[in-house]
């Protein structure tokens, strides 16, 4: 009945910029977090919620997160996640980042299919 | 100062998350609901899909932690728990550890000081001593004493030391004798025996030992005619002038030589050899009363100018860069040269030179305690290893009662690995606490110790401190020792199956071999074996010893010995005072007889040298080697040595009447056969050296020849294991030779308490001079005792530790009977209920017990039987496959088995089988 918990990542810091960005739109508690994810991505992308909570913390630690208490959808408390202005900058330089490696990819894609 | 920061919002961090946790899966289930599934089923979904929240959970945590620090905190303080909970099988752990422990704390204290530790000077590891090795030939026609191949002459140093290009520094020192006291030390007008070395000037300066107070020795003391300087050690310092500043500038006097305190050497310097700490160390001198080892010279040889008188051991330093080979094949010609200078033929075998380490200085206590202290060692290991395999039992049962508790905890999503952390934690944890109190028993265990070493006749000073190399080695037997009893059980106890162990309860749950508590009772009753048969070697071997036939009475004899030399007389006074102080002490009331021996009976030493028998010849032309001893009138009579035939020295063999001397058995017999022996002569040549008494002839004879006037029964000389050899007791008061005269010993029959004599005769030399330092005064018992303190103390040390071992291995085969017997209860219910008698059922539970211990005993005992020869040279008359220490082994054990099976032998034959049964 154990199971690995930890299941690889798209790419490191992929759910980490999915996060980031889902929260810039609006601060988010865990749960509406993984739902919005969902939605956006039509259901493509789900996050394991077993690896959302260490991720939540981890940014955290790193300051590119903040919580405070709030109360959810249903009227329960909550934490509420926002994101820091280093998160802010964190996530642009991770989006060109990553930008430039998705436009590398595709060209290498596109001549080999040519 | 974010790590603080972090410390205090971890709390309200940890809050928020498990507050974010719970409204996640709260919202879920509302969800699965809100799509129609009953609350239970929707809630089930939630868990699952969400994962194993505890373990989330903690990895989540994990962000905020020093992942390592953290969770090995978590665990100590849960160990902590744990233990708390169940303070029985806590403190039975604890004791364990802490004998095991102290006892390897103990021991290896005494290996680290007599086998380890290295000198406290500066930078030791780098010192070197020079030795030779003659190979066998004997070319080398050369005097030495003390540390012999470690020993140079003066000027074969002088030529070692010219050589700047090998040598950074090179000093020398030589001993003024062999045993600790070798001095006599006049400070404050009170004389006491004290240590005293020679050093050459540059002796503390090549050490690099410090000052603690005024000058140290240098070149210029060494220079003749230089003011006569010496230096203390700090520890006779602060024994004799109390620390004070005013002891620089004191005159004390060595031998009766005036010398002036310098300076006080450093804190904890104690001179070259551990085991015999100097207290004065003083510039070499060519002085008959201050001689190296206490040797008188080769006649008409200096002491700086020959080249046959080795003497002075040198030490130093290498020059940077220079290897010991290089520096032997840089000296070998130097010594090459020496050599030839000092043998007076031809060399057939060149000797060689050696570089050796001088990091642990002269120690020589190595040779004597090397063995001993390997065999303790081997000992208390042994016991550490029993104390694990019982530690280790100790758990499985525990760990077997614990398997509910381990099931809940994986169940609740805690990894294998994890628990098997926690429960290795706890081991390491009780192996941490019992090593310390380990040092706290190894604190009480060195002082039982140093009071058994200190019980011989000759104690070495071992300084058994705790230093860092000690609870070094503490701390990592602790570690190595929770490792090795935790890891076993802890493997174990986390192989449970969940859901059986949380269905039938705590007893049913491990339903597994049993197969390591079998073997780990049968290596416990393997161990206990091996060291009590080692323990019954050790007591026979000393009951060997003691009750020995020595050939004369020890009993009612009292004993003491006077170097008057030390007290300011000379050569030429010996035999008179001798004279009269036989005449004062032997006079006291309560004295039946008294006599003087050169060497006292059983001391360890003996004369033995080369003596012409008339009517004897060996085939080969050469005479034979005897013993010998110098014997005063009425010998036989005070020491209770039988007179076979002829008569005893008597009052009237003086300086002036033929030479006279008694044989016994064994020489008789060796010699004479069935002849008799008396009016037979005894002759050897004059060695020519030392000091002639000119009251008996004018001249040195070339031989020296004694009558044999008696013959007597044969009595231990050297020492309790050495059997009589032939020997023979030369008149002591027609000695021609009086270097042989600079100790006398002096034996006093009572007709009460030897030991009360002892103030009347301290009373009567000092009523003679008060300056005559009495030397060593015992009864002869205590004298004989002393010998074999090194043979008391292994068979109480051993017997301790087979002691121990038995006690745990009695232990280990309760605990590990009692469990099977609880696991047991069902299927002894049905056997009963079946039929069984209790009797059959006691016997079945005690077979088993026994089974195990009859084949840790058989493992044992061959194990003994291998390793026997290892302990073979510590025996006296007894061979390592003695068979009354293994058959008493073997039965110890066995009783004490039979004993400890017994108990839940008895519960098991008590089981109800109604109870037994409804109980599951």
């Amino acid at each position: 009945m154990a199971k690995t918990m930890e299941r690889r990542d798209l790419f490191p810091g992929a759910m980490e910029m999915m996060i980031l960005q889902s929260l810039r739109a609006r601060p988010m508690h865990g749960y509406a977090l993984v739902k919005h994810i969902q939605q956006v991505s039509d259901d493509l992308l789900q996050i394991e919620e077993g690896s959302l909570y260490p991720a939540l913390q981890r940014m955290l630690r790193e300051g590119l997160l903040d919580s405070e208490a709030g109360v959810s959808a249903k009227g329960r408390p909550t934490r509420i996640y926002r994101v820091t202005d280093k998160g802010l900058k964190h996530l642009e330089t991770e989006l060109s980042s990553f930008e430039r490696m998705f436009a590398g990819i595709t060209r290498v894609l596109a001549e080999a299919r040519s | 100062m974010g790590w603080m920061r972090t410390w205090f919002t971890r709390e309200r961090r940890y809050e928020d998350l498990s507050v974010s946790i719970g409204e996640h899966l709260a919202e879920r289930v509302d969800e699965l609901m809100a799509q129609g599934m009953p609350r239970a089923a929707a809630e089930m979904t939630a868990r699952r899909a969400f994962g194993n929240v505890a373990l989330i959970a903690e990895r989540s945590r994990e962000a905020w932690q020093w992942p390592a620090m953290e969770s090995v905190w978590a665990d100590v303080r849960y160990a902590l728990r744990q233990l708390a909970r169940s303070p029985g099988f806590t403190v039975t752990a604890l004791l364990t550890l802490a004998l095991a422990i102290g006892a390897n704390t103990a021991i290896f204290s005494l290996m680290n000081a007599v086998l380890l530790r290295s000198l406290p000077v500066k930078d030791a590891a780098r010192l070197v001593a020079l030795k030779w090795d003659d190979q066998g030939s004997g070319d080398l026609d050369i005097w030495s004493s003390g540390y012999s191949d470690y020993e140079f002459s003066y000027p074969g140093f002088e030529r070692m030391r010219s050589r700047t290009d090998v040598f950074k520094s090179l000093f020398g020192f030589a001993s003024l004798g062999f045993k600790r006291g070798n001095v006599a030390l006049t400070a404050n007008g009170a004389t006491t025996p004290a240590t005293g070395t020679l050093v050459t000037g540059g002796f503390f300066d090549g050490l690099g030992v410090r000052a603690a107070l005024g000058r140290l020795l240098s070149q210029g003391d060494e220079a003749p005619g230089a003011p006569r300087a010496a230096v203390i050690s700090y520890d006779y310092w602060q024994e004799s002038f109390g620390g004070s500043r005013e002891a620089i500038g004191q005159t004390i006097a060595l031998n009766g030589r005036p010398y002036t305190i310098v300076g006080v050497a450093g804190r904890g310097f104690s001179g070259m050899e551990p085991g015999q700490p100097d207290d004065v160390w003083i510039p070499v001198v060519d002085d008959a009363a201050l001689r190296p080892w206490t040797s008188n010279p080769p006649p008409g040889k200096g002491m700086f100018t020959s080249h046959a008188w080795w003497w002075l051991t040198p030490m130093g330093r290498l020059r940077e860069g220079v290897t010991p080979k290089q520096a032997e094949a840089a000296l070998a010609a130097e010594f090459s040269a020496e050599v030839h200078e000092a043998a007076s033929g031809k060399v057939a075998r060149e000797p060689r030179l050696e570089v050796a380490s001088g990091a642990r200085g002269m120690a020589v206590p190595e040779m004597d305690y090397e063995k001993p202290a390997r065999v303790l060692m081997g000992l208390v290991l042994l016991v550490l290893l029993a104390a694990c395999a019982n530690l280790a039992t100790l758990l499985l049962a525990r760990s077997g009662a614990r398997g509910r508790e381990i099931a809940v905890r994986i169940a609740l999503g805690a990894s294998r690995r994890r628990v098997t952390r926690q429960l290795l934690t706890e081991s390491i944890l009780l192996a941490l606490a019992g090593g310390g109190l380990g040092v706290l028993v190894a604190m009480a265990g060195t002082r039982a110790f140093t009071a058994l070493i200190g019980a011989g006749n000759d104690p070495l000073a071992i300084d058994l401190r705790l230093d860092g190399t000690v609870l070094a080695f503490t701390a990592a037997a602790s570690m190595l020792t929770g490792i090795l009893f935790g890891v076993a059980p802890a493997v174990r106890g986390t192989r449970v199956d969940v859901s059986t162990t949380l269905k039938d309860g705590a007893v049913s749950a491990v339903r597994q071999r049993f197969v390591l508590n079998k073997s780990l009772v049968v290596a416990q009753a393997a161990i206990s074996t091996l060291l009590l048969v080692g323990a019954g070697l050790f007591i026979h071997s000393l009951q060997r010893l003691r009750t020995e036939s020595m050939g004369f009475r020890p009993d009612h004899l009292l004993v003491f010995r006077l170097e008057p030399l030390q007290n300011g007389y000379t050569a030429e006074q010996l035999p008179a005072l001798y004279d009269e102080v036989l005449a004062r002490v032997a006079a006291l009331p309560g004295v039946k007889s008294g006599t003087m021996v050169g060497l006292r009976l059983i001391d360890g030493w003996v004369n033995n040298f080369a003596v012409h028998v008339e009517g004897y010849t060996r085939p080969n032309g050469k005479d034979p080697n005897a013993m010998e001893n110098s014997a005063g009138p009425r010998f036989l009579e005070t020491t209770g040595i039988p007179l076979l035939a002829g008569r005893d020295i008597a009052g009237s063999d003086t300086h002036s009447s033929p030479r006279v001397a008694i044989v016994n058995q064994a020489f008789a017999k060796q010699y004479f056969g069935k002849r008799n022996p008396i009016g037979y002569h005894l002759s050897y040549k004059s060695m020519g050296g030392g000091i002639w008494y000119t009251g008996h002839s004018p001249s040195p004879p070339a031989v020296v020849s004694y009558t044999i006037v008696g013959v007597c029964g044969d009595a231990r000389y050297e020492s309790l294991r050495r059997a009589p050899q032939p020997t023979w007791y030369a008149a002591a008061r027609q000695y021609n030779d009086l270097g042989q005269l600079r100790q006398m010993n002096f034996e006093l029959r009572s007709d009460g308490n030897a030991a009360q004599l002892a103030e009347e005769v301290r009373g009567a030399v000092h009523d003679l001079d008060s300056r005559l330092l009495i030397d060593d005064m015992k009864t002869e018992e205590q004298q004989v005792e002393g010998t074999i303190a090194g043979d008391r103390m292994f068979a109480q040390l051993a017997a301790f530790f087979g002691a121990l071992a038995l006690l745990l291995a009695a232990v280990g085969l309760f605990g590990t009977l009692s469990y099977s017997v609880t696991r047991r209860t069902r299927e002894l219910g049905i056997r009963m209920a079946l039929g069984a008698e209790r009797r059959v059922v006691l016997g079945m539970v005690m077979r088993q017990g026994m089974a195990l211990v009859a084949a840790g005993i058989v493992l044992g005992l061959i194990a003994a039987a291998l390793s026997g020869r290892l302990v073979a040279s510590l025996l006296y008359g007894i061979r390592p496959l003695d068979a009354a220490a293994f058959v008493s082994a073997a039965a110890v054990l066995g009783a004490v088995a039979a004993t400890a099976a017994w108990w839940p032998a008895r519960r098991a034959a008590g089981i109800d089988p109604m109870q037994a049964l409804r109980s599951e």
